[in-house]
């Protein structure tokens, strides 16, 4: 497993055979996500490539603004370019993640390896 | 306070935050935020908090002057207002604003918030997600409003707390 620390969000890559799966954990807010995560998705994105499944686990994200929307979109169609599959999953409960995920679903839907669900 | 209205027992006192121009006042936001609400359900103080650090985020990144502005929140009648207001640097900031606001109002918070993200996957190197209003009204279920009194930005976002709260 690799862990990439930034403010208070950690991201954490866990590869066995062909699956990779990406976890948000902790609270996305800094001021331009697309930035300050810059280092972080660019390692992640260097794990997803090669890999013939990706995942990305948002469950245990506890808060993100807005701004960090738009990098999460960027990840989620690189890895849609350079994977078979890829899953996004999050936490039907937490009504913010539902409702933030079902929007983002509906943006994605016209990548058809990739696939949001609770 | 309106003297023809009597306040209710869930009314609450006004809250108001000055915000200084660095990133690091969200956490005082935030903190204010879930006191204010701790007897509220976990879905609408969850809610009610992105709505003001949403809005706080755009004070500190487009507040002008001395100091970014205020975050203010308060239930009156049973309706949670949280408000911002800013100096703006120019009028046209706040023409944008109002003309997102009334965009929201005619034509949907989802629809909004669903066109702009499409916007932003087929311009990967946009500066600015420009989704927080849509998220506010969308995902916690706000109305929006704004103001402008001469270089003055005022945005409210309202939502009734009754629904949210046990009988």
């Amino acid at each position: 497993m690799t862990r990439y620390q930034t403010d208070q969000l950690t991201i954490e890559s866990h590869k066995s055979r062909d699956k990779l799966v990406i976890r948000w954990l902790g609270r996305s807010e800094a001021r331009d996500p697309g930035r300050a995560l810059q280092p972080v998705l660019d390692a992640v994105g260097a794990d997803v490539s090669g890999a013939l499944s990706v995942e990305f686990d948002f469950r245990m994200l506890e808060y993100m603004n807005s701004s960090t929307i738009h990098p999460i979109l960027k990840l989620v169609q690189s890895a849609s370019a350079s994977s078979s599959s890829v899953r996004v999953v999050y936490d039907r409960n937490k009504n913010w993640q539902r409702l933030s995920f079902m929007a983002m679903g509906a943006v994605l839907a016209s990548l058809k390896n990739v696939e949001v669900s609770a | 306070m309106d003297m023809t209205t009597p306040p209710t027992k869930r009314d609450r006192d006004t809250r108001r935050i000055h915000l200084a121009d660095t990133w690091d006042e969200l956490g005082r936001v935030r903190e204010a935020l879930e006191e204010y609400f701790a007897e509220t359900p976990e879905e609408f103080r969850a809610a009610a908090t992105m709505a003001a650090l949403e809005l706080a985020e755009n004070v500190i990144k487009h507040g002008e002057g001395s100091s970014a502005g205020s975050v203010t929140v308060s239930v009156r009648q049973g309706e949670v207002v949280i408000s911002t207001q800013n100096q703006v640097a120019s009028t046209q900031r706040a023409q944008f604003v109002r003309a997102r606001i009334q965009e929201i109002a005619d034509k949907g918070a989802r629809e909004m918030y669903v066109k702009r993200m499409l916007e932003l996957i087929e311009q990967p190197d946009a500066q600015g997600s420009g989704l927080g209003l849509f998220r506010i009204a969308y995902e916690g279920e706000f109305q929006l409003s704004c103001e402008i009194l001469g270089d003055r930005l005022c945005i409210s976002a309202r939502r009734r707390l009754d629904d949210a709260l046990p009988n």
